[in-house]
């Protein structure tokens, strides 16, 4: 069920909210309705969740038991990594793995390994990420265990964070969770507000570029043209899509009276690509941080051991995006300029002036979303090779870049460039504002929530010519 | 100027509010509809779905599988879409605004070239990715096959034409639009059709190259040969194939079993059907449909006895305007159009068109006994790969298969000739 769908937006919302309004149990209407979601696009998986949440809890119990740091605690702790990351790695990696081994074991001509296909269930990347911060600090001593098991469900299966994030860690939520809060008028309009930003992201900008997208890298041999098109369409509609994901989810929370961590910060107008991680997929860069980088050793261990460090922590990004050789390339490819930076690339760009700086980021991040976009290897070296070859002609017929896929990449480029700017914070003000200035900007919210939804409603029509017969 | 405070809070947010009140319209339309509505089926809201193009199912499939598998939820989605009273609305206003501010189709099958010209994208695509020598490999077992089909009937003494019908997109490219990738080379877009029918004509084919036709007319006529708003030929280029066929067969027969006719055009600015099938499907609420489409009078003496021919199709869309244009003529011939093989049958006798759902012993009957003239139509974009051509010589082998194995059968054991020898598939 996603959140520009039909049902969620005419069936589910509206009652769920509507219930979390009355009903005095507010935690057990999250819980109920937060299962049910997530129930209704993943049956199978659920009870794999819940099961696992048993045990999670029951770890957690033994670890905050026992001394910190003892064997005890340390086993526990190494129970429930072991046993999420299987959840991940069986659903998410054991095809990749498999297939990677056969291609090794032809060579010796040994009959490939056969596995029934495994559906990847929506969401498993962030759930059990989550689920890992829960026992890290429990044992950390950050947080305590939750104070039922009801509780740390409903961490678990909150239903705004569940698909796509943001990855809360559990002591970001703790507080939260066990307050339970209420939803008053100033969230529900602070969280309505922030859920169309995201929507009209979604539907207006994300979508119109990723049809642009798609279209351009279903080209096998592209031109110089096509492939810059496509390239550009990707950079910005991944932005948008997954920005305003976090944008819905943490309207949603919002308007139950939770707050969730932001998750973008204006990733391209970064200078380097250090301040891109810091702006980019924020809660994963830091889960990277806290809970990888610094059990590695952080910045503790010898110069030569923490790049090495800092560039599996973005290895394993990488994997955790996908489990394909791009997303490992790409991970690495950015682990690669982390380190670059920490080596000298940082001083250089601060030498440069902050646009030059921002367009060399900017190159970089566009050189890393071609990797990340294209459907092999192959075709990401097929696409950096066209995108450096300017009369390159295309292959393919009916590739079309319509207007509104252009209009939707210049308004992209210009909300990329202008959010930081002092007019752009102003009208951020204004628009909480009340002021006629701010009744204004809270009407053309509402136009734009119109026309996201009317957008949302109709894209999936597609009109079959011969539907008279 | 601020608003006074004791009012602010709820007033400066009122366009908020009522932009999410937009959610509770569909809702409370789909919890009534689920409660009360189905307590008391009259008391229902019912949404009349009047948008082109759309095909309703019937029913969500309602099983344990189809709910572990993601249909039952995907089905039950799109039904409240569908039934939603914003429905409607959001489709035809995301249309006008793509039209008219973007100058963009709305939707991917339909393509907006210049001056407004609609083209389906199959056929863009196809156009402009032709190879001609790619073309002529598949085309020569092609042309070997639809000869066989023509000696199977001939063998029967019936009458066989294999029509190939234009493309819009190869008759009207100057109106693909701009920045429109076209990668083939020109001499394979223009060539392709020529190249083919010089492969028909050495395997002895007999066919009417109605793209050629039409492609010809359109400059002497000085009149549109294809509707802007629609993907088919006009009225005015099915007579002119209906002409060529007409010639054709009584040509071939050495009798007049078709009427001959001539027949005048004038412009008229009422497009209909499918002058605008592609225009109708844009679901527009200010449709752009003002252009000139042709309107045909067709003169013909009417001979006495009438004994209309029966002629039987295997055939696309394009055989629905060109068999309304042999319906104008004295004592029109009867028509069964089986609509690539096996979607739909229409049925066209005594001026009615009538559509019939497939039955595969009609179809056998129509193929075999029933008909004086066989007509085989692909079109150019189609060519040679589409499935009615296939289908029909599938038949026409097993029921070569059939009557040879009934001819190597003893004599004592000779099957009735009544009964067929294996049924269609």
């Amino acid at each position: 069920m996603l959140f520009y769908e039909p049902l969620f937006l005419f069936a589910f919302l509206p009652t769920f909210y509507l219930a979390y309004l009355i009903v005095q149990r507010r935690g057990a209407v999250i819980l109920l309705a937060s299962v049910l979601f997530y129930f209704w696009s993943e049956p199978l998986f659920v009870p794999v969740v819940l099961l696992s949440a048993v045990l999670d809890h029951a770890l957690a119990l033994r670890i905050a038991r026992a001394q910190q740091g003892s064997y005890a605690a340390r086993i526990a702790l190494a129970a429930g990594f072991v046993s999420n990351l299987a959840v991940l790695v069986h659903y998410k990696y054991t095809r990749f793995l498999i297939a990677n081994l056969d291609a090794l074991l032809s060579g010796l001509h040994v009959t490939p390994l056969f596995i029934p296909e495994i559906a990847l269930p929506i969401g498993v990347s962030f759930i059990v990420f989550e689920k890992i911060t829960y026992l890290v600090d429990i044992e950390r001593r950050i947080s305590r265990p939750a104070p039922d098991f009801a509780t740390y469900l409903v961490y678990v299966f909150f239903f705004p964070k569940l698909l796509a994030g943001p990855i809360i860690k559990y002591h970001e939520m703790e507080q939260q969770l066990r307050g339970m809060p209420r939803a008053r008028f100033d969230d529900f309009c602070a969280g309505m507000q922030r859920f169309i930003m995201g929507m009209a992201k979604k539907t207006l900008l994300a979508d119109t570029l990723a049809t642009g997208a798609d279209m351009i890298f279903h080209d096998p041999v592209p031109g110089f043209r096509e492939a810059w098109w496509g390239v550009l369409f990707f950079t910005f509609q991944i932005y948008f899509d997954f920005s305003a994901y976090s944008d819905m989810a943490i309207g949603l929370a919002r308007m139950l009276g939770f707050r969730l961590r932001e998750n973008f910060n204006m990733p391209y107008i970064s200078c380097s690509i250090s301040e891109f991680w810091h702006r980019w997929h924020i809660s994963l860069s830091t889960w990277i941080r806290e809970y990888l980088y610094i059990p590695l050793g952080g910045n503790r261990v010898p110069v030569g051991r923490r790049y090495l460090n800092l560039w599996i922590c973005f290895l394993a990004s990488g994997f955790w995006h996908g489990a394909a050789w791009t997303y490992v390339v790409w991970g690495a490819y950015n682990g690669l300029f982390l380190m670059l930076d920490k080596l000298f690339l940082l001083r250089l760009l601060d030498r440069l002036p902050r646009i030059a700086a921002n367009a060399f980021a900017f190159a970089v991040v566009v050189i890393g979303w071609t990797i990340f976009r294209a459907t092999s290897l192959e075709q990401a070296a097929r696409f950096l090779e066209a995108m450096v070859q300017p009369t390159l002609p295309g292959t393919l017929a009916g590739v079309f870049v319509t207007n509104d896929m252009k209009l939707a990449l210049a308004a992209a480029i210009l909300i990329c460039v202008a959010q930081h700017t002092p007019a752009c914070v102003r009208l951020r003000e204004i628009a909480v504002s009340a002021s006629m200035r701010g009744f204004a900007i809270q009407s053309a919210l509402a136009l734009l929530f119109v026309a996201a939804l009317g957008k949302a409603l109709a894209d999936p029509f597609h009109p079959f010519i011969y539907f008279r017969f | 100027m601020n608003l006074p405070r004791n009012n602010a809070r709820i007033l400066w947010r009122l366009p908020l509010l009522l932009g999410t009140a937009l959610l509770l319209v569909p809702w409370m339309h789909l919890m009534w509809n689920a409660t009360f509505g189905e307590l008391v089926p009259s008391l229902r809201f019912r949404i009349k779905h009047s948008i082109a193009g759309l095909v309703v199912e019937a029913g969500h499939p309602l099983g344990w599988r189809d709910f572990l598998t993601g249909r039952y939820q995907k089905s039950l989605s799109e039904t409240i879409g569908l039934n939603s009273p914003l429905y409607k609305w959001a489709i035809r206003w995301k249309a006008q605004t793509y039209y008219t501010l973007l100058d963009t189709s709305p939707f991917n099958n339909v393509v907006i070239g210049r001056r407004r010209e609609l083209y389906e994208p199959t056929y863009t695509r196809e156009y402009c990715q032709r190879n001609v020598a790619s073309m002529l490999q598949k085309a020569e077992p092609w042309a070997a096959r639809i000869r066989q089909i023509q000696d199977f009937y001939e063998a029967r003494q019936k009458l066989f034409l294999y029509v190939i019908s234009p493309s819009k997109a190869a008759a009207v490219p100057d109106a693909l639009p701009r920045g429109y990738s076209c990668p083939a080379p020109e001499a394979d877009r223009r060539d392709k059709v020529s190249a083919y029918r010089a492969v028909l004509q050495r395997h002895g084919v007999h066919y009417i190259d109605a793209a050629s036709l039409v492609d010809n007319a359109g400059q002497s006529y000085s009149a549109p040969m294809f509707p802007r708003g629609g993907t088919h030929w006009n009225r005015l280029g099915a007579t002119l194939a209906a002409s060529a066929l007409t010639e054709a067969v009584n040509r071939a027969s050495g009798q007049t079993y078709l009427t001959p006719f001539s027949f005048s055009w004038q412009i008229s600015y009422d497009s209909r059907e499918s002058d605008r099938d592609l225009l109708d499907l844009l679901n527009l609420p200010i449709p752009d449909d003002h252009y000139p489409v042709p309107r045909v009078t067709t003169r013909s003496e009417p001979h006495l006895p009438c004994q209309p021919a029966h002629i039987t199709a295997v055939a696309s869309s394009f055989l629905f305007e060109l068999a309304a244009a042999l319906e104008q003529v004295a004592c029109p011939p009867e028509l069964h159009l089986w609509f690539y093989w096996d979607q739909k049958l229409f049925v066209y006798e005594r001026n009615r068109r009538d559509q019939l759902p497939i039955d595969t012993s009609e179809r056998r009957r129509d193929l075999l006994d029933w008909l004086d003239v066989l007509i085989l139509e692909e079109n150019e974009a189609a060519f040679p790969e589409s499935s009615q051509v296939r289908k029909l010589y599938d038949f026409i082998g097993a029921e070569t298969a059939a009557e040879a194995s009934n001819r190597a059968a003893a004599p004592g054991e000779r099957r009735s000739e009544e009964t067929p020898a294996r049924m269609d598939p």
